[in-house]
């Protein structure tokens, strides 16, 4: 039989709820007193690691709220908010510009509502030798005159 | 009968809620990080702690009425918070375990003492590990009990209280954990 604490007393000495005669023998004997303060430290560091970790994230927390960040991420909205301004002011013109010649195209078919005007139109559309879209390009392409004098297409 | 609280909060200034949801500001300053050092011991899941940090206060809030002043603010939190854990960790048990054990290592080392040279911050990283580890092994109450009295330092008759036992039945619990803990790290008798 040890002459040590047993598995319960040891607990009950850790738990500091000793016995006198459990207390007394602490005192008395090296090995169970070391054992105790070993356990006693394990335990110590343990809460502490366990405190440190919380009381860090604590901390890491209250800092995330202080008025500085709360004016960082004020300023982080103003500038995300300058952003969208400077992008909508690139793309509105662009997207006027856009609409505008149909808008006018659209207007001017509306308001040709006159029976020569109408007529005029039909007539020029059907004068034409090349399709409307074509036209431009027909004035980049050099006439029977002009390929003459310039001895035509060599 | 006029309730006797250690934080002024309860069950005072009835006609006027934005000075009592002041003093609950106040409360939740006060206990915020010892309740959420609990529930992270508990559950080892930084934000699922955080979670049941902010749902423990809503408790607290909601039920601040039915506060007596029978026993501290810090044990009345305490009892909700060891209720959330059983509630909600329970009804997740298998998540919650397989979680732990994977976020368990990173989180519980590296201490920052430069002082420390790296022989000794390696035993005790291994012996904090070993107590960690050891509290997976107790009951749920054990750890509760263990948690409370070896983190929190809390007195038997207060966690008693926050568990709703005796608080002899406290001590077999605590007895229990300490003897199993010792065994997890490797010095049985």
């Amino acid at each position: 039989m040890s002459n040590h604490l047993s598995p319960d007393q040891f607990a009950r000495c850790a738990a500091g709820s000793a016995a006198k005669a459990e207390l007394q023998h602490v005192s008395e004997c090296p090995e169970c007193s070391a054992e105790l303060e070993g356990f006693g430290t394990t335990l110590s560091l343990f809460r502490k690691a366990v405190r440190r970790r919380i009381d860090d994230r604590v901390v890491r927390h209250a800092l995330e709220i202080t008025p500085q960040a709360y004016i960082e991420a004020g300023v982080s909205k103003w500038r995300w908010a300058m952003v969208a301004t400077a992008v909508i002011a690139l793309f509105v013109p662009y997207f006027m510009h856009e609409n505008q010649p149909r808008q006018e195209t659209f207007e001017q078919g509306i308001g040709e509502t006159n029976p020569d005007a109408v007529m005029n139109r039909v007539s020029r559309h059907l004068s034409r030798t090349v399709p409307a879209p074509m036209e431009p390009i027909l004035s980049l392409i050099p006439g029977e005159e002009s390929a003459a004098k310039t001895g035509g297409v060599q | 009968m006029k309730p006797t609280t250690t934080s002024g909060f309860i069950g005072v200034n009835m006609e006027n809620p934005a000075l009592e949801f002041e003093d609950f500001d106040r409360l939740v300053e006060q206990y915020r990080t010892r309740v959420l050092r609990f529930l992270y011991a508990s559950v080892r899941d930084i934000d699922l702690a955080e979670t049941l940090t902010q749902d423990c206060f809503w408790n607290a809030y909601k039920s601040r009425r039915s506060f007596r002043g029978d026993c501290s603010v810090n044990t009345w939190l305490m009892r909700i918070a060891v209720n959330l854990v059983r509630n909600k960790v329970q009804s997740r048990r298998f998540q919650f375990w397989r979680r732990a054990h994977r976020v368990n290592h990173e989180e519980i080392h590296d201490w920052p003492d430069r002082s420390i040279s790296p022989e000794d911050r390696a035993a005790i990283n291994e012996q904090v590990q070993a107590v960690w580890d050891a509290t997976k092994t107790l009951s749920d109450r054990q750890r509760t009990v263990f948690l409370l009295r070896f983190v929190e330092d809390l007195d038997i008759a207060e966690i008693a209280q926050s568990v709703g036992l005796s608080e002899s039945a406290v001590n077999v619990h605590l007895f229990r954990a300490l003897r199993r803990i010792r065994k997890s790290l490797g010095r049985p008798k």
